[in-house]
């Protein structure tokens, strides 16, 4: 009992961890596409509790109301609107390649694995004061990502604000119906 | 406090004059779409008031609280970026007439993707680093498949995302590992931490193993190299040149501020031994693969994994003489690539349809212009001197020899004398054999042919005299390494 109370913390991290990628497997591997939605879900809210045991109370906050709340139910609506109701089975060819591929995964995975845990953290708990000081000052975590934010990182922010432009225009070419886009030109064989 | 200063601004001057200008090419596409034909002009005055602004001001160094490094270094690439998209902007305009596809958000995308590759290029922070990346790739996603109508385009399209996403993440995982293992995405801070140890820290090298690997998917270098040459076959032609060029000089700084940074070469024999095997290989495959193809944009994509593996035997060197090498092959290869794609969009039927190099028989009367633009390009990239191309070979492989990797020199020179065939195929296509019976209807732009012409004149008279061009990428590198 001691043991557990002890390392509450870690132990309460693996188990948030393994969670995590549970329901990353589900989402790539449940054949009913709201059941995967669901997975991922799940997925968002184990990240948002990883973010709330750095520390990083924002993040989490913006996790669920972006991802578990906006995002979530933009997939759902898609799937609802195009009516799937189950994947169709996979190809021959991808089926073949499956297990050279879980193969791969899992060496990866163990690489992973061994390279951190021989490799030093150098990162401690020291880094969860720099989430809430400005200057000599200590804010709460979301003035500090905020302040953050528009000076040290301005430029990567501004940057990412025009990474989703090119996205929304990106789609805006995919699904406009206009004259130049749809004349004869150089089609498909007739 | 850390406010923006003037020179923060100003250091950034030509991504703010590209991001404006696409914006408002979105604008008047919007609301004036009559005024469609005058649009690669508008992009175009874009482009060079960027160059404009990168040659006037200063370079201020470090801005943007140690994100960005705007240097020579950074000029140089940028300078070589845009004089690109230039080359991609006037191939674009009359292919996109023919193909019936003019509308403002193509010229948009290419100017924001050239931010990206810009941001990439000059900055020091893993963060804006991997920003820059996504902003160059997701407008390439849509560009590739940009003719809609056409299957191998879209399939171009598709298949670049893919490959994209998956090299993305790669990245982005390895960038989590180093922050992990040194607390800063800071190239500087890390290749302190590293060169104070000593040795790789076991999640260093994994994270750089990883981050190499998504630049490599970029680069198209073996084994991340399949999606090569079906992209390259399906896209626009302006686009392929364009993917053949500006994101692959944008991963090789990267890569070579990586190299320089932490000094890989002497302190961690695995990143060597990887990197050497990665390069040969590339050359290798490339060269023999490209033999086999019939289809002219095919075997560019092969010949780019060649060059490309080429080049990466100049990072491996890198140093004084490693680092400009791989300018200088960044320059060569750049205008070898834009003339060629620039001969290859005019001399192309129909889009949607291979490019066959039987389709070129006997064009080298028909078209003398055109064809000997080509030749003089695909002279080059064989590395055949007085042409450019043999000049950054020789550069390179004299880099390597200096320092001690004579027998990367060696596969290099066997390796270019493999490309020489398939190379000088096309060139006995276009000048030894008869036209065909059924002749091929290539439609002349004056435009395109224009670009093709310039991009060989700057391969004949660069490859005479590169002086201006060494003594660049010299004080260019010199930034780098201290």
């Amino acid at each position: 009992m001691g043991f557990l109370i002890e390392n509450f913390g870690a132990i309460f991290f693996f188990l948030v961890a393994a969670l995590t990628v549970a329901g990353a497997v589900g989402v790539v591997t449940l054949r009913n596409p709201v059941h995967a939605a669901l997975a991922l879900l799940e997925t968002f809210v184990m990240v948002a509790i990883l973010f709330i045991l750095r520390h990083a109370e924002f993040l989490a906050a913006v996790q669920v109301l972006v991802y578990a709340g906006g995002i979530m139910v933009l997939y759902l609506f898609v799937i609802m609107l195009v009516k799937v109701k189950d994947l169709r089975a996979e190809d021959a060819f991808l089926l073949n390649i499956a297990p050279l591929a879980v193969l791969g995964g899992v060496l990866l995975g163990a690489l992973l694995a061994a390279g951190i845990l021989l490799g030093t953290m150098a990162a401690g708990d020291g880094a969860v004061a720099a989430l809430q000081t400005i200057g000599d000052e200590t804010v709460g975590n979301t003035e500090a990502v905020g302040w953050l934010l528009f000076t040290k990182f301005l430029v990567p922010f501004e940057v990412v604000s025009v990474v989703l432009l090119v996205a929304m225009i990106g789609a805006i070419v995919f699904g406009r119906r206009d004259a130049a886009l749809s004349g004869p030109g150089e089609g498909v064989e007739p | 406090m850390l406010t923006p200063t003037h020179a923060d601004l100003v250091a950034i001057a030509p991504e703010i004059i590209l991001t404006i200008t696409a914006g408002l090419l979105l604008i008047v596409e919007a609301f004036l779409p009559g005024l469609r034909r005058h649009f690669s002009g508008l992009a175009m005055v874009g482009v060079l008031a960027a160059i404009w602004a990168r040659l006037h001001f200063e370079l201020p160094g470090a801005v943007w609280a140690g994100m960005m490094q705007i240097d020579e270094l950074a000029a140089f690439v940028d300078i070589y970026i845009l004089v690109a998209v230039i080359f991609t902007i006037a191939m674009a305009g009359p292919f996109l007439r023919r193909t019936e596809t003019e509308v403002g958000e193509f010229y948009a995308l290419i100017l924001l993707a050239t931010v990206g590759a810009m941001v990439m290029a000059s900055s020091v922070n893993l963060l804006p680093i991997f920003l820059g990346l996504e902003l160059l790739s997701i407008p390439l996603y849509v560009l590739n498949a940009f003719l809609r109508r056409s299957q191998v385009s879209v399939e171009a399209g598709l298949k670049y995302f893919v490959v994209g996403a998956v090299a993305s993440a790669f990245l982005v995982y390895g960038i989590a590992l180093l922050y992990g293992a040194t607390a800063s995405t800071d190239l500087a801070v890390i290749g302190s931490q590293v060169a104070s140890s000593g040795q790789l820290n076991p999640l260093v090298a994994i994270g750089l193993a990883m981050i190499v690997g998504g630049l490599a998917f970029k680069l198209a270098l073996v084994p991340c190299h399949a999606w090569a040459p079906d992209v390259y076959q399906g896209g626009p032609t302006p686009v392929t040149a364009f993917l053949a060029v500006v994101p692959k000089g944008a991963a090789l700084i990267v890569l070579l501020r990586l190299a320089d940074g932490m000094d890989l070469l002497h302190i961690s024999p695995q990143w060597v031994a990887a990197a050497a095997g990665i390069a040969v290989a590339s050359q290798t495959l490339g060269n023999i693969v490209a033999i086999v193809q019939s289809d002219v944009k095919r075997m560019l994509a092969y010949s780019g994994i060649a060059h490309m593996g080429y080049a990466m035997v100049a990072v491996i060197v890198a140093g004084a003489d490693g680092g400009a090498a791989v300018l200088v092959y960044l320059v060569a290869y750049t205008l070898m690539n834009m003339g060629a794609f620039a001969s290859i969009a005019m001399l192309s039927e129909r889009e949607d349809r291979p490019h066959f190099i039987n389709d070129l028989r006997g064009q080298g009367y028909k078209r003398p212009i055109v064809a000997l633009a080509l030749t003089t390009c695909l002279f080059s990239l064989a590395g055949v001197p007085p042409f450019i191309g043999f000049t950054a070979k020789f550069v390179v492989f004299r880099a390597a020899v200096n320092e001690g990797f004579v027998w990367l020199a060696v596969i290099g020179v066997v390796n270019s004398l493999v490309s020489a065939f398939y190379y000088l195929r096309v060139v006995y296509a276009m000048y030894m054999q008869p036209l065909p019976r059924r002749e091929p209807k290539f439609q002349f732009s004056f435009q395109i042919a224009t670009a093709a012409a310039v991009a060989a004149l700057g391969v004949l008279i660069l490859g005479i005299y590169p002086t201006p061009i060494l003594e660049a990428a010299q004080t260019a590198i010199l930034v780098l390494v201290r």
